[in-house]
């Protein structure tokens, strides 16, 4: 049988930050009634006319993702991308990137239905906001 | 690398049908590149990780959001990692070749194993904190020069011992192990491997190895001339045996005026170099012998071999002396004038 003996003060202790919150971590998506959050660098283009409807607070009524995506279709999208292209080591499409801005939604990088975070490559040049 | 495709269990929250007082997501942090990545949640339910395991690990937490106050709490994280321990095996020998690794049965030789990237702590797999290394010999038999590794390494290992720290092992080894019925006959190979262990998934692979090939020590003889004879006439016909000689050596068949061969200069029959990089044995005529004596005396006649280990004698050296003058004691003269006698 084991004998646990007392902790002596230089023991490695686990910690485990007591400050960390998903809110804070993440982007937040409101619609002037329901707000969802993705990770932050998953929001990969944003019209400035929606400018107002990204990273607020997080008010009203709280929805999965993919309940909020389906609520508002009109105006926001979502962008599949490779594990690649999200780890930044390939590039966005150039024509995918240009076609953004004739859409004028929010557009949100996605992977196999779940929002993912991008880091921009160095030929990404059209991600707007982090 | 290994992957896992995890399938995590989501205890459930209550759900009504229109609002949820709690809303739940499950994110994973990619450790090494920082991608992060929200996993689609139902109530209840399992589902893969869409994100390969990198080297780093990922983090999945399990939050929930109370929806009338935005307020978000850490149910569990976990954090899921791959490994796989990396290690390098060198072997020193004092023969320089860079072809393949050499040494002589006798002679000493150093292996030295780099471990890195194994984890250290409790609770981790054995196979994440330990690496098998295995040392098999093999002898070369009927000729052979070379061995397939594949079946080296499957044969019964010599000796295994685990290494379960990072950092560089040194072994040093006197001679070879190699045995036969006369030990400075024995040659093969010796092949160090170092395994990492297997787990439920993937069972014991070889991550590193090399290996020394093993040469006997050579020797020889000198055969038809006996030592201490006196010849007085030609010299009865001369072999050399060699047997083998070491790779890239020279061998020379030398002759010495007087008995010592030592600080004395000699001079050279017949030369042997060994072109091969494998042993070399062979049978010598050496009919010139008999030319290069001019005149009578006492000689000894040696036969070394020089190798990066230095010069050898491969046999004691023979002395004999040489009298091949003939003089003449005493003569017996008989005079007639050619009368016939009556």
């Amino acid at each position: 049988m084991a004998r646990l003996q007392t902790a002596s003060g230089s023991d490695a202790t686990v910690s485990r930050p007591t400050d960390q919150s998903i809110v804070k971590q993440s982007m937040i998506l409101h619609d002037g009634k329901n707000w969802t959050l993705v990770p932050k660098g998953a929001v990969i283009f944003v019209p400035t006319v929606l400018k107002d409807r990204v990273d607020v607070k997080p008010l009203g009524n709280l929805l999965a993702f993919n309940d909020f995506l389906t609520a508002n279709r009109a105006w926001i999208t979502t962008n599949e991308v490779s594990f690649n292209q999200a780890a930044g080591t390939e590039p966005l499409s150039a024509e995918r990137t240009a076609f953004w801005a004739k859409q004028d939604k929010v557009v949100i990088a996605v992977h196999q239905s779940g929002p993912i975070s991008v880091n921009p490559s160095k030929a990404t040049q059209a991600i707007t906001q982090r | 690398m290994k992957s896992l495709s995890l399938f995590l269990a989501i205890s459930s929250v209550t759900a009504s049908a229109q609002t949820s007082p709690y809303v739940n997501f499950i994110r994973q942090n990619q450790q090494g590149t920082g991608v992060v990545w929200d996993m689609p949640v139902a109530a209840v339910g399992t589902a893969p990780s869409a994100l390969a395991l990198e080297a780093g690990g990922s983090l999945f937490q399990l939050w929930t959001i109370q929806a009338s106050t935005a307020k978000d709490y850490l149910l569990d994280q976990k954090l899921v990692g791959a490994y796989l321990p990396k290690a390098d095996v060198v072997i020193t020998t004092l023969d320089p070749y860079v072809g393949a690794k050499r040494t002589r049965i006798d002679q000493p030789f150093t292996v030295e194993i780099q471990v890195s990237d194994l984890l250290s702590g409790s609770g981790l797999p054995i196979a994440s904190t330990q690496v098998l290394l295995a040392r098999h010999i093999a002898s070369y038999t009927g000729g052979q020069t070379t061995l397939d590794p594949a079946v080296v390494a499957a044969s019964d290992p010599l000796t295994s011992s685990f290494i379960s720290q990072n950092g560089k092992t040194v072994l040093k080894f006197p001679a070879s192990s190699l045995k036969a019925a006369d030990p400075t006959k024995a040659l093969g190979e010796e092949h160090f491997i170092v395994h990492a262990l297997s787990d439920s998934a993937i069972s014991q692979s070889q991550i590193a190895s090399a290996k020394v090939q093993v040469w006997p020590i050579a020797s020889g003889a000198i055969l038809g001339l006996t030592p201490g004879m006196q010849y007085r006439f030609k010299l009865p016909s001369v072999k050399i045996q060699l047997t083998d000689l070491y790779p890239r050596s020279d061998t020379e068949f030398m002759v010495y005026e007087g008995t010592q061969i030592n600080g004395v200069q000699g001079k050279l029959v017949k030369g042997f170099p060994v072109t091969r990089d494998s042993s070399v044995s062979d049978l010598l005529d050496v009919p010139e012998l008999d030319s290069m004596f001019t005149k009578d005396g006492t000689y000894t006649v040696a036969l070394m071999s020089t190798t990066v280990y230095g010069t050898e004698l491969l046999c004691p050296p023979v002395t004999f002396s040489l009298n091949r003058s003939m003089s003449v004691n005493a003569m017996q003269i008989s005079i007639s004038d050619g009368i016939a006698a009556p």
